[in-house]
């Protein structure tokens, strides 16, 4: 199964040499195939005469060719697979059927600034191959990952083409300085890794425990991602081309009610508040037949009933993923190339009336290119130089399109149906006009500003280098290599926006809907004007690194020493550096006896010096008790290996609304021009107009956090593959958080930088469980169930002590949700009471929700805030994956889900008419004024409609809104087809796969009556897609 | 294989690391990179840097409109209500929570920035001697600078401190610039009495008074808006007219006499440099121009003390300004304040007036005086005419348009959140100028913090509680009400006694200085702010036929502890210091 390309890469070239040694005299030539359990052919096994160094490797057919002795044994092995030794015994035609090693494969692992065997790993390492992400049609690396890594915590929030990113978190969230996220690097070097062609990548290892990280110090508290992109192999070359065809659509899709039934709606809410009425019972009428398709010409246009998304939105958006590679090499270097072109589509139709034919539909393309060469300069010197190059071309609308506030959607989410159509025609004297609708209050009309508000394009050019020289020393002692890096990345990003202002038109004279003098306009159709922005980042890394690896008898000795420093910069602002050593020492008895000890001493720019550096040591043992004599004689346990780690790790990132705060040891004095001014003074140069104050008392012995990680691991295998898993168990303490001084009074008369006043705790556990078997020769299936855990609390973030214990932060989870309570909906009685709490939000009426006064101070007000549900990362995830395989087919299906995780929707998503927007199906089972009290405290599922503000007591955060986020989705589902070996090899082929994968089939949740996924945080962003993808693989 | 050569190669690499395992081995790579930041060194150590950290400290001085969440101060008096729905006032005090987050720029902002101020003017107290002089400076001028900036600075620290006076009560007084990693406890938790908080600012009015700019040279073009001496001597004015006042009399030790004498030294001083304005003839524009008059471009002599501010533009008076204008409403006076105006001929709409000001209500509205010729169906005509400078009501021609609040109108549209809760809209402070060329208009508009016209009510009041009704009384206020467009004296409209004068003061106070943040301090001060901040704001509605309503806007809570405000929690959780009684 794991075919692991640096063993198969060291077994070809150990053969190699063989075989060349080898002589052909006095022999008898021996030709055979070797195939695997299923059948098919295995290529670059080796086949060694024994007791001679004469031997071969089998070809692309699985075949060989060998002269040897008329008597000779041969020794067949290859990775991942029994070695057999047979007799030749006069044969010439031999077929050999090597069986896979039930035993854990001999599979490297790639740790920080090295690799491992995966024996010999003790740290908390989960590794993800190729082979896996591909089983997902995400074209975005960090959304393949979803369910693929036990302790990995993906959140994806918006699908938007290109901004499609999911959130990560390794274990949960143990800080509250910043989000949490994990170190990324790409081959060494920090990089963004999501538009990186999914089919250049080797590996992804996930480093979650201090053993596994403290090799990354101040940086590597909150995991580490390793992605490691393919390289060369010492074969011919190998040429791979994959198409990928993709339709997307999104995984929910919001549904209002339509205009007669939002203006029943709407009266009611009118008439709760009393507000005046808008709509008479003849309107109401109107809007009747309007919906029922029986008006037209002027009553259409008076009273419309408009699906704002079936104007804008198309059903599904194709796109498209090719990519070619070409893989290979010789003794003198080795090779990886590739190429993709990678078209994503939006689901918004090009309604652009440019006149140039530039659309307006949002887009992304990107064009990536990589080559990893590996030259063999001399027996120990290698060097390699990666290149990996990407453009990304972005287009869309002139609209808003953060990932937290995507305008088209909304608009489409908050544009009335029944108040205005989307156009009319008009006309002026003898031009016909096309007016766009609107009114005082809805002056934007999102297909007005499709089609006329212009639209942007933006091309990001990513170039990352690696240059790297590995130098072996064994001439001074066996075992030493020396290895330097370089490092050179720039990006580079234009963003040219066209935008022009349009007007939109209301009708005020119904009985000239023909006459462009009977409509009331807002705004003005402008011309197309552009803007620019662009930014440039540029990294400079380098690393020096000292390896010694040997083994004495039975005593396994490694050790690594490293020194790296990062320079980046972004645009003109202030550089950001690193610097720091390395170091790990590892040793092994006979296998089974472990020990490690990994040290990160490094130190970050953001503080004072003598404050800069930290030491973070961790110390990590294992016991491989199956290599134990007193286990051998159990024939079920194949493999049990026992791991424990504790170490320290760093994190110097503190933000503030997502700002990274810098240099806190510095006192800021702010310098503002037009501060003050005297007399009618407004001379910029005069000094009277500039201010300057201090803007931030230092803290002096600002530092970084400190985590101190702890991990028991157990790694095991039961009958031969039937059962393998592994679980791990971590606890976590952090200190020295960075957090606001909530303690000093503020007669001090400074805001005070953050000081490292927090701490928190996070304990977890994660299960990873494999079930492999083969029935008969042609069908084999396997079952894989992961779990994680991770729960943090706050232990300390200054908090005073005679704060009111329900408004503490303090003993619950980081980004827990606080809100009000609700105990229902208010009645009759309670108001009759005169007891009921006055709320600071507004007058409550009957079927408004019934707010805790917690603090019994009489009003209902941020002060009676207090926790409510869980935070928004999940403490729990699951993944169940179903796989089989009969003879060239195979399916591979996987389940995820995520629980004890709250959300809070946007505004959009849950409430009506806010903002005098609109209504939803869900609030059709309102608190319905009409009907008896007994009836709504039996059946409303939201309180009573309000209009506009009056709505704002019962839309505060609280309880009663706040969503369970748990879901199970049908994360992927892949069903492939191996075309078979005689029918492709005609061609030249020597494999053919079609394949039809899909992600994001199908989600259960407790969200239905919303319509929204639920990941997203809300309906006013981008969707999250549905992903239905066919696929070819061909390798020559 | 080499067996020494692994050894010096392994002890050549300890030595590495372990030199470099100290941190100075790393060199200066992780230096911030020089940048242009400046450091409290270099503020202090220049003097054309320590003017600009001076003139930041005038930054701090607040302005009325938009103050608190989009609504004013005056919004939470009975003088008005905001039409913001969700915001400011409206959420917080006027339903009676104090501890309201939508009124936090006024509850807790105001502590936090007092504090951050004083920070700034003990900074520059305890820094400045250690500035050299700037080369381009004469030894002389640069002492006297020197000695007006400490002069400045110690009257902008007692204005704070009487800012936070008036809503927390005597606060601790921090005279120090204070180390934030220090003791920041000791000697501070323990709350000064009320004798002891006034006697700190009247003193340092007094000391640092002589030092400040004359009024002359105050009143050079680059210079308008300095704090001189007359400010000094105004505020303490007004200081001693609060102490005075029933609220603090007894704790203050201050008397009608002192507050009176305070006031008549102001005059008699600095009478010749201040007058009330009456460009425009009087009436309507003299009272608005007061206003929209700069003393430095349009020689506005009755603004002393004010918060100067570049011309202002749509943007800034959108806020308040009628929605049928493309305004959101904001500031809408109530019917309180419209019954509180005379009528033209200076003789009162109505039978009786209380301490507040206000006349007397009973079954919601006030009983008719019947000899003045007021009627409800009437009730906008013939008033004083410093209603219409104030207040836009149904039927006025202003801006763009006539003000229509009947429902479904330009003024009152169906589903428009903004429109009026009373019926009316705001005028004072709301240059029409601005409104031209579809609002592409200018105009200046300061915000006036202590004006010629308090000084002569504050004269009358103190006047008339020592002496009783008399013809200082008479002429102050008659010098009030001929500018603002009443025609009648004060002498001829009654027999005043001590006590009626008291009220008619306090309601000519209350309307002459409408909007400009006194009602909310003056009720409390008179020791009547129950009355006054709890009873119903009152609007009217106006039916399609013209006819005019009376209607309860929104009712009010105000209860005893209201006088002050609660300390900050998150400021008595800190310092456990004792909160103000009932809170």
């Amino acid at each position: 199964m794991n075919k692991n390309i640096l063993h198969k890469l060291f077994l070809l070239v150990g053969m190699m040499l063989i075989s060349i040694g080898a002589s052909a005299q006095g022999k008898v030539t021996v030709t055979g195939t070797i195939v695997d359990s299923q059948g098919e052919t295995i290529i670059g096994a080796s086949i060694l005469e024994v007791g001679t160094t004469n031997g071969t490797v089998s070809d692309f057919d699985g075949n060989f060719k060998l002269e040897v002795k008329p008597n000779a044994q041969l020794r067949i092995s290859y990775v991942g697979y029994n070695t057999q030794t047979i007799s030749v015994a006069g044969k010439t035609k031999i077929e050999v059927t090597l069986k896979e090693d039930s035993e854990v494969i001999q599979e490297v692992v790639v740790v920080g600034y090295g690799a491992q065997k995966k024996e010999s790993v003790i740290g908390a390492i989960s590794q993800v191959s190729s082979k896996d992400l591909l089983q997902t049609p995400a074209a975005n690396v960090s959304q393949a990952l979803a369910g693929k890594v036990p302790g990995l915590v993906t959140t994806q929030t918006g699908g938007a083409p290109g901004a499609d990113d999911a959130k990560l978190n390794i274990r949960g969230r143990a800080t509250f300085a910043g989000d949490g996220s994990p170190l990324v690097l790409v081959d060494g070097i920090e990089r963004e890794f999501s538009q990186i062609a999914p089919d250049d990548i080797e590996t992804i290892s996930v480093l979650k425990d201090a053993s596994a990280t403290a090799v990354y110090g101040v940086r590597g508290a909150n995991g580490v991602l390793l992605i490691t992109t393919k390289r060369g192999k010492e074969q011919k070359p190998e040429v791979s081309l994959t198409a990928n065809f993709q339709f997307q659509s999104p995984t929910r899709k919001p549904k209002y009610l339509n205009s007669y039934e939002s203006v029943l709606l709407l009266e009611e809410a009118l008439s709760n508040d009393g507000l005046a009425s808008q709509y008479t019972a003849a309107d109401i009428e109107m809007y009747r037949k309007s919906v029922n398709g029986e008006l037209s010409g002027i009553d259409a246009m008076v009273y419309p009933n408009v699906d704002w998304y079936d104007e804008v939105i198309k059903s599904s958006a194709p796109a498209q993923r090719y990519n070619v590679s070409v893989r290979g090499g010789t003794r003198r270097m080795r090779y990886y190339a590739s190429g993709e072109y990678y078209n994503q589509s939006s689901l918004i139709k090009n309604l652009s009336q440019d006149q140039y034919d530039n659309s307006s539909s949002p887009g992304y393309r990107r064009y990536a290119f990589r080559a990893n060469m590996d030259f063999f300069m001399t027996k120990d010197l290698t060097l390699s130089v990666n290149f990996g190059t990407r453009f990304e071309e972005r287009k869309g609308s002139n609209t808003d399109e953060s990932s937290t506030n995507y305008a088209i959607f909304r608009y489409l989410n908050h544009t009335p149906g029944w108040i205005f159509p989307v156009y009319t025609i008009a006309h002026n004297g003898d031009t016909e006009m096309t007016l766009y609708g609107g009114n005082s209050i809805y002056q934007d009309n999102v297909v007005a500003a499709l089609a006329k508000a212009g639209y942007y394009k933006g091309t990001n050019t990513i170039n990352e280098t690696n240059f790297i020289l590995n130098y072996d020393m064994g001439w001074l002692t066996e075992g030493l290599s020396v290895r330097a890096m370089a490092s050179f990345d720039y990006d580079s990003y234009y963003r040219k926006l066209f935008g022009a202002t349009y007007a939109t038109y209301e009708l005020n004279d119904r009985a000239n809907p023909d006459n462009y003098y009977s409509y009331n306009k807002f705004n003005t159709d402008g011309e197309l004007g552009y803007s620019q922005s662009s930014s440039t980042t540029y990294k400079l890394y380098l690393e020096a690194q000292v390896n010694y690896a040997r083994k004495f008898g039975n005593h396994d000795v490694t050790a690594m020493v490293l020194y790296n420093q990062n320079d980046y910069h972004y645009n003109s602002d202030l550089r950001k550096r690193y610097q720091g050593i390395v170091g790990r020492v590892t040793y092994s008895y006979a296998d089974k006896y472990l020990a490690e000890f990994n040290m990160g001493y490094n130190g970050s720019e953001n503080f004072a010096k003598g404050k800069r550096f930290g030491f973070f040591p961790a110390f990590s043992l294992g016991w491989r008790l199956t290599q134990e004599d007193f286990m051998k004689g159990i024939e079920w346990l194949n493999n049990l290996k026992i791991r424990a780690s504790y170490g320290q790790v760093g994190n110097d990132i503190y933000s503030v609304n997502g700002v990274i705060q810098r240099f806190l040891y510095e006192e800021k004095w702010s310098q503002i021009s037009g501060d003050y001014y005297f007399g009618s003074s407004t001379n910029s140069g005069d000094a009277h107009n500039k201010g300057i104050y201090e803007a931030q008392y230092p803290n002096y012995g600002v530092t970084w956090e400190r985590a101190h990680k702890f991990n028991l691991g157990i790694e095991f295998g039961l009958w031969n593959g039937l059962l393998n898993g592994n679980i791990d168990l971590f606890y976590e303490k952090r200190n020295d958080i960075l957090t606001t001084y909530l303690s000093r009074p503020e007669w001090v008369g400074v805001v005070m930088a953050a000081g490292n006043l927090g701490e928190t705790k996070n304990k977890g556990l994660e299960i990873e469980l494999k079930h492999f078997n083969r029935i008969g020769k042609d069908f084999n299936y396997n079952v894989g169930l992961t779990f994680s855990h991770a729960k943090n609390e706050i232990v300390n973030m200054d908090e005073p002590a005679i704060k009111d214990a329900w408004r503490k932060q303090t003993g619950h989870a980081i980004g827990q949700y606080f809100g009000l309570i609700s105990d229902g909906f208010v009645t009759e009685s309670d108001i009759a009471s005169g007891s009921l709490p006055v709320s600071t939000f507004g007058e409550v009426k009957a079927g408004d929700l019934k707010y805790r006064d917690i603090n019994n101070d009489g009003f209902i007000d941020d002060r009676d805030v207090t926790y409510v549900g869980y935070s928004d990362i999940p403490e729990n995830t699951y993944a169940l994956t179903l796989g089989a395989g009969w003879k060239e087919w195979g399916i591979n299906i996987m389940f995820q889900g995520v629980d004890h995780v709250s959300r809070y929707y946007d505004s959009d998503a849950m409430f009506a008419f806010v903002d005098n927007g609109k209504v939803k199906n869900v609030h059709q089972s309102r608190w319905n004024p009409n009907e008896s009290e007994a009836y709504n405290l039996a059946n409303a599922s939201y309180p009573l409609l309000h209009y506009g503000s009056n709505g704002n007591h019962n839309q505060r955060q609280n309880s009663f809104f706040i969503k369970n986020g748990a879901f199970i989705r049908l994360k992927n589902v892949e069903l492939f087809y191996n075309v078979p070996a005689k029918w492709i090899q005609k061609v030249g082929m020597s494999s053919c796969r079609l394949y039809i994968n899909a992600n994001n089939l199908v989600t259960w949740d407790h969200l239905d009556d919303l319509n929204i996924d639920p990941e997203s945080n809300g309906s006013n962003r981008y969707p999250i897609m549905k992903t239905v993808n066919f696929g070819l693989n061909v390798v020559f | 294989m080499n067996i020494n050569k692994l050894y010096t190669f392994v002890a050549s690499m300890a030595v590495a690391f372990t030199m470099t395992s100290c941190e100075d081995a790393f060199g200066d790579f992780l230096n911030k990179e020089p940048s242009n930041e400046l450091t409290e060194e270099q503020v202090f150590s220049d003097w054309s840097l320590l003017r600009q950290f001076h003139w930041d400290t005038y930054a701090f001085l607040r302005e009325g409109p938009l103050r608190i969440g989009n609504s004013w101060l005056d919004a939470a008096t009975d003088l008005a209500e905001t039409s913001y729905g969700t915001g400011g006032t409206r959420t917080s005090f006027n339903i009676g929570n104090y501890y309201a987050s939508s009124a936090s720029d006024e509850l807790t902002g105001t502590w936090e920035s007092r504090y951050r101020a004083i920070r700034k003017c003990n900074m520059l107290l305890e820094r400045i001697d250690k500035v050299p002089k700037l080369s381009t400076l004469s030894q002389e001028e640069y002492e006297t600078e020197k000695a007006t900036f400490k002069a400045e600075a110690r009257f902008f620290r007692a204005y704070f401190y009487w800012e936070m006076f008036l809503r927390y009560g005597p606060v601790p007084i921090v005279k120090e610039v204070l180390d934030p990693d220090g003791d920041l406890l000791s000697g501070y938790t323990t709350r000064p009495s009320i004798n002891e908080f006034i006697n700190f600012i009247l003193t340092e009015l007094n000391e640092c008074q002589s030092n400040l700019l004359t009024y002359e040279a105050s009143t050079v073009a680059s210079e308008y808006g300095r704090v001189n001496q007359p400010i000094a001597a105004a505020l303490k004015s007004r200081i001693l007219l609060y102490m005075a006042s029933p609220r603090f009399a007894s704790e203050s030790g201050i008397t009608w006499t002192q507050a009176r004498d305070a006031a008549k030294s102001f005059i008699e001083t600095y009478g010749n440099y201040y007058s009330l304005v009456t460009e425009n003839n009087q009436g309507l524009g003299a009272y608005n121009n007061a206003w929209y008059f700069t003393p430095y471009q349009d020689n506005n002599k009755e603004t002393i003390f004010f918060r100067n501010k570049l011309a202002i533009s749509w943007g800034d008076i959108s806020s308040d300004t009628p929605v049928g204008e493309g305004g959101s409403g904001g500031l809408c006076p109530s019917q309180n304040l419209v019954d509180m105006y005379d009528m033209a001929d200076g003789s009162a709409p109505f039978a009786n007036y209380d301490a507040t000001g206000a006349p007397v209500y009973s079954g919601g509205k006030p009983s008719i005086n019947l000899g003045s010729g007021y009627s409800d169906a009437n009730m906008w005509a013939d008033r004083d005419p410093r209603l219409a400078a104030t207040v836009l009501y149904h039927g006025v021609s202003w801006g763009n348009g006539v003000i229509n609040v009947i429902q479904g109108q330009r003024d009152n549209p169906l589903g428009n959140q903004n429109a009026t809760p009373t019926g009316y809209y705001l005028r004072k402070y709301i240059p029409a100028t601005i409104l031209l060329n579809e609002h592409a208009g200018t105009a200046r508009r300061l915000w006036k913090i202590i004006g010629y016209a308090e000084i002569l009510l504050n004269y009358a009041e103190a006047e008339n509680e020592v002496n009783g009704p008399s013809e200082t009384v008479y002429g102050l206020l008659d010098q009030i009400r001929h500018r603002g467009g009443i025609y009648g004296n004060v002498a001829d409209r009654q027999t005043w006694t001590k006590e009626t004068m008291r009220n008619f003061i306090h309601k000519e106070r209350t309307v002459e200085l409408v909007f400009e943040e006194h009602r909310w301090w003056d009720v409390r001060r008179w020791g009547v702010a129950v009355e006054a901040l709890s009873r119903p704001i009152y609007g009217v509605n106006v039916a399609s036929d013209g006819s005019i309503t009376r209607k309860v806007a929104q009712n009010r809570v105000f209860e005893e502890k209201m006088y002050l405000y609660p300390i900050p929690e998150t400021e008595v959780w800190k310092t456990s210091i004792e909160n103000n009684k009932g809170w």
